[in-house]
């Protein structure tokens, strides 16, 4: 046996011979900085409204496990499949990729996954049942967001809606070129597979009482959305001929062919002027879109402004209605002012200025109103008001006891899916009331629903990549109808990714932030000190060897792993 | 269903799994010479032996009666790797032991110093082992004192930042190819796919072999731990140390084509370089331009040269006895 402590040189024989591992060496004692996996939240995730796990979603598709991944984004998320399809994907101008050859088609990758799991089997595992009970009013994508999460929470959840039919503006307010009715359809029945309860045709104030809910129930969420429309505030709007928005649209897209004047100015820049004048177009009406700004300060989504060009729609930029000329009892024009843009105003958009003496007429039969809208709150006892929403605070707490509100009746964010977002994130926050926890000062971010760990104060950025291991590969294109085509139908345009097309997109993900086993921390370390997890996910760190040398941390790719100083 | 792999982006590593190299070494954090040798053994495999002369490995494997490196190791004197690993090789030879390789592992000033008799010699005698040199630019273990190895410009101890070293660093790669031996090349920390690749191949070929591994030394470099591989890196993108292998002294092969990003990348991340003046650098400039159309000659002059000739052995004996002709 060998002496492992030699005190003497004559313990050491001539020949000296060393057979015993360095492993019994604990060089860890020397370091005192350490690595740790910490995932952080990628630039895509930390800009999605809806609160979508999508560098992870896009790792497992990248392994082919679809299913995981399909499971992942519904899990709480009620409507992917009519996301993928409806948001205007502002995860995509922050996505890392965008350097290395144009960034990832998440809303493609989106609706995929959402296409892929339209089935009770992706549905997550309900939590025990509690016994308490929530309602929510208005069954859009608010409401059913946050109804989805709290009903897989153990809450007995009932949705009440004024409507035939739930989905909210999903189903009043976009057209079928842009969401088919089947796939919202389908989305909502794996809402009710859940256990949520929905009363329809059923109008809070008018067939039910508000303070009656909030009796019978534990908690009641306010989700009623936007549903009026602001007049113009121009001479001869009260015409028969002049037609709100938001109503009008609700009736094509129902299926109503109502009798329309040939051509009809639609007036606005937002997302619902694009949809009614496309909608317009696709019933035989010509639309004239009347914007009182330039194309850069349109509200709406980039895209469906492209595509309303491509489809031939006539947009009249820095033009703002001033009189609704009418003749013989009939609209025969739209009187409008040319304007010039001044100095940024409170949204910081440039105001528009009208110009002195432009005055032209626009010759159309009939105007559509598209200008903004408000919410309908008569029902709500006057302390739950605040102007034109509900009074909510960042918590999603109304004064009212036991009443919260979200989506664009509180905040008014304008899109579907910061209503998702919004609905997630006041089931967090009821959720806790219903248990009889202390509520944040602040609602938490979405993400903080998460199942993995992540810190969700970090966001990566492409500065926080290490560039060595990107190349440059180009964003696929993506497949629409043809204009010629598309413009006489309510067929979808744009057209999914097949599972192949997903996977490849899917691979050129940079998985920002988040571990994906590429073993370059393992690869990289002198001292053998970082091993694979055997049957699990993830990596162990030797500390009773590793010297903290940080190798590891800088040669990550996409920055999941930090270095913590080591507490003495 | 088809899916191209090669567009799975980012790329990673293919290397093989497995590690004979024990954590516990005495390698400083952040050490390039421990990842090269972590690597090395990734490589060749467990049946190898490994022969290291008096160099910063020398005391990485540790203290009596410690060992790292987990396969049949010699530690020999200073100048004796390359002899020493051809000993062991006549000594397998003798016993009739096939299927071994042996690995002579050593510093720079090992190899373009102190122990560049003994290589030369193994290499004109084309005994079969792989000498692997370590390169982190100057006796490091020692006190950080010059080598041939050591860049110009750079600051050791014995070559004081008022006076850093004037000349460049020796070409090692080109004099050993000039051995007519049948493979010589470079390699990177930063690249260990290509390294492991050099070093299986050079595996599979009977003969003395040379690779040149530039390894990043935070103690010696003046750098971070942490950006050991990035420097790495960086001196293969700035042109600093070109990838490139050599056949039988002939056909040179480039092997990853740099970026050629500005040299200063590579120089901030080292205090060995900090007191550098402009015409300092844009010496360095200079020179990796003239070393670059040295080697982009050698390519092209190895495209039109064949590889040396087959050898024509004995005739085999038919039979009769001939006497040598008188």
């Amino acid at each position: 046996m060998v002496d492992l402590n030699p005190k003497m040189l004559e313990d050491i024989p001539v020949t000296s011979y060393s057979d015993n591992s360095t492993l019994l060496i604990k060089t860890g004692a020397w370091k005192y900085v350490q690595p740790s996996y910490e995932d952080k939240l990628p630039a895509c995730s930390h800009q999605c409204p809806a609160g979508n796990d999508i560098s992870k979603a896009l790792d497992l598709i990248a392994r082919g496990d679809v299913a995981a991944a399909a499971r992942l984004w519904r899990a709480g998320n009620p409507f992917p499949a009519s996301l993928g399809r409806v948001c205007p994907h502002p995860c995509e101008d922050q996505c890392n990729r965008g350097q290395f050859g144009g960034a990832i088609a998440i809303h493609m990758m989106e609706r995929f996954l959402g296409d892929r799991s339209l089935d009770p089997e992706f549905l997550p595992k309900a939590k025990p049942a509690t016994g308490k009970k929530v309602a929510v009013i208005g069954g859009g994508p608010a409401g059913v967001a946050a109804a989805y999460n709290l009903a897989l929470a153990g809450h007995a959840v009932e949705v009440f809606d004024d409507k035939p039919a739930a989905g909210g503006y999903l189903r009043t307010g976009i057209p079928a070129y842009r969401l088919p009715k089947d796939v919202l359809d389908r989305e909502l029945a794996l809402v009710e597979q859940t256990g949520v309860q929905f009363t329809l045709n059923t109008r809070v104030g008018r067939d039910v009482s508000f303070d009656e809910l909030r009796n019978r129930f534990d908690a009641v969420i306010v989700t009623i959305g936007f549903h009026g429309s602001r007049p113009l505030g121009v001479p001869g709007e009260d015409h028969e001929n002049v037609y709100n928005g938001v109503h009008l649209l609700e009736r094509i897209l129902a299926g109503e062919r109502p009798e329309l004047p040939r051509r009809m100015a639609v007036v606005g820049g937002g997302n619902t002027a694009m949809d009614v004048a496309r909608s317009l177009l696709r019933i035989g009406v010509e639309p004239i879109v009347v914007y009182r700004r330039s194309r850069m300060e349109m509200p709406a989504i980039p895209t469906e402004v492209d595509e309303a060009i491509a489809e031939g729609i006539r947009f009249e930029f820095l033009t703002a209605p001033s009189r609704v000329i009418i003749e013989n009892g009939k609209v025969t024009a739209l009187e409008c002012r040319k304007m010039r843009l001044g100095e940024p105003d409170e949204s910081g958009r440039r105001r528009p200025i009208p110009v002195e003496g432009s005055e032209f007429p626009v010759e159309v039969g009939g105007v559509v109103t598209a200008i903004g809208e408000t919410a309908e709150l008569d029902f709500l006892p006057d302390e739950a008001r605040d102007g034109w929403r509900v009074a909510a605070d960042e918590r999603f707490v109304t004064p009212v006891e036991g009443v919260f509100a979200a989506g664009d009746a509180a905040f008014g964010e304008g899109t579907v899916t910061a209503a998702v977002g919004a609905g997630r994130r006041v089931a967090m926050v009821v959720d806790a009331f219903l248990g009889g926890r202390e509520l944040p000062s602040v609602a938490p971010p979405t993400q903080a629903s998460w199942e993995r760990p992540v810190n969700i104060d970090q966001t990566v950025h492409v500065e926080q990549l290490n560039p060595a291991y990107f190349t440059e590969v180009p964003r696929p294109e993506i497949h629409e109808l043809d204009p010629q085509t598309r413009s006489t139908s309510f067929d979808e345009v744009v057209q999914g990714f097949t599972e192949e097309e997903a996977i490849r997109e899917a691979r050129r993900c940079m998985v920002c932030g988040t571990c994906n086993e590429c073993c370059n921390c393992l690869f990289f370390c002198p001292d053998v000190a970082i091993h694979k997890r055997s049957g699990a996910f993830g990596f162990d760190i030797d500390g009773d060897h590793c010297k903290g040398c940080g190798i590891c941390v800088e040669e990550c790719p996409r920055n999941a792993l930090s270095l913590v100083e080591v507490k003495s | 269903m088809a899916i191209d792999i090669t567009t799975y982006d980012p790329k990673n590593l293919h290397l093989p799994e497995f590690d004979i190299l024990h954590s516990g070494h005495l390698a400083c954090p952040g050490c390039g010479a421990a990842l090269g040798m972590r690597l090395a053994l990734k490589a060749l495999g467990p049946k190898t032996m490994v022969v290291i002369p008096a160099c910063c490995w020398a005391v990485i494997n540790g203290p009596y009666p410690y060992e790292a490196l987990g396969v049949p190791v010699l530690q020999v004197a200073f100048e004796t790797a390359a002899i020493s690993a051809s000993g062991i090789r006549a000594a397998l030879d003798a016993q009739g032991k096939e299927g071994i390789t042996v690995l002579a592992w050593a510093g720079d000033g090992g190899t373009f110093d102190i122990g560049f008799q003994s290589l030369s010699g193994a290499a004109e005698r084309n005994d079969d082992i792989i000498y692997v040199c370590y390169d982190n630019e100057a006796y490091m273990n020692t006190g950080i004192q010059r080598s041939s190895a050591t860049p110009y410009g750079a600051w050791t101890t014995t070559t004081p930042v008022e006076s850093p070293k004037p000349e460049p660093k020796k070409n090692m790669v080109e004099i050993m190819a000039e051995h007519r031996v049948p493979y010589t090349a470079t390699a990177s920390l930063a690249f260990p796919e290509d390294f492991v690749r050099k070093l299986q191949k050079a595996q599979s070929i009977r003969g003395a072999k040379f690779i040149h591994l530039w390894s990043s030394c935070p103690p010696g470099h003046k750098s971070e731990e942490r950006y050991s591989i990035r420097i790495a890196r960086l001196a293969v993108e700035t042109g600093v140390f070109p990838l490139y292998e050599v056949d039988y002294g002939t056909k040179y092969t480039i092997n990853h084509e740099p970026a050629f990003t500005d040299i200063n990348e590579y120089l901030k991340l080292q205090g060995r370089f900090r007191h550098l003046k402009p015409y300092h650098v844009e010496n360095m400039r200079r020179n990796i331009e003239w070393e670059w159309k040295r080697l982009r000659a050698k390519v092209e002059m190895g495209e039109k040269l064949p590889l040396p000739p087959a050898p024509v052995h004995a005739p085999v004996d038919e039979g009769e006895h001939t006497p040598p002709a008188k």
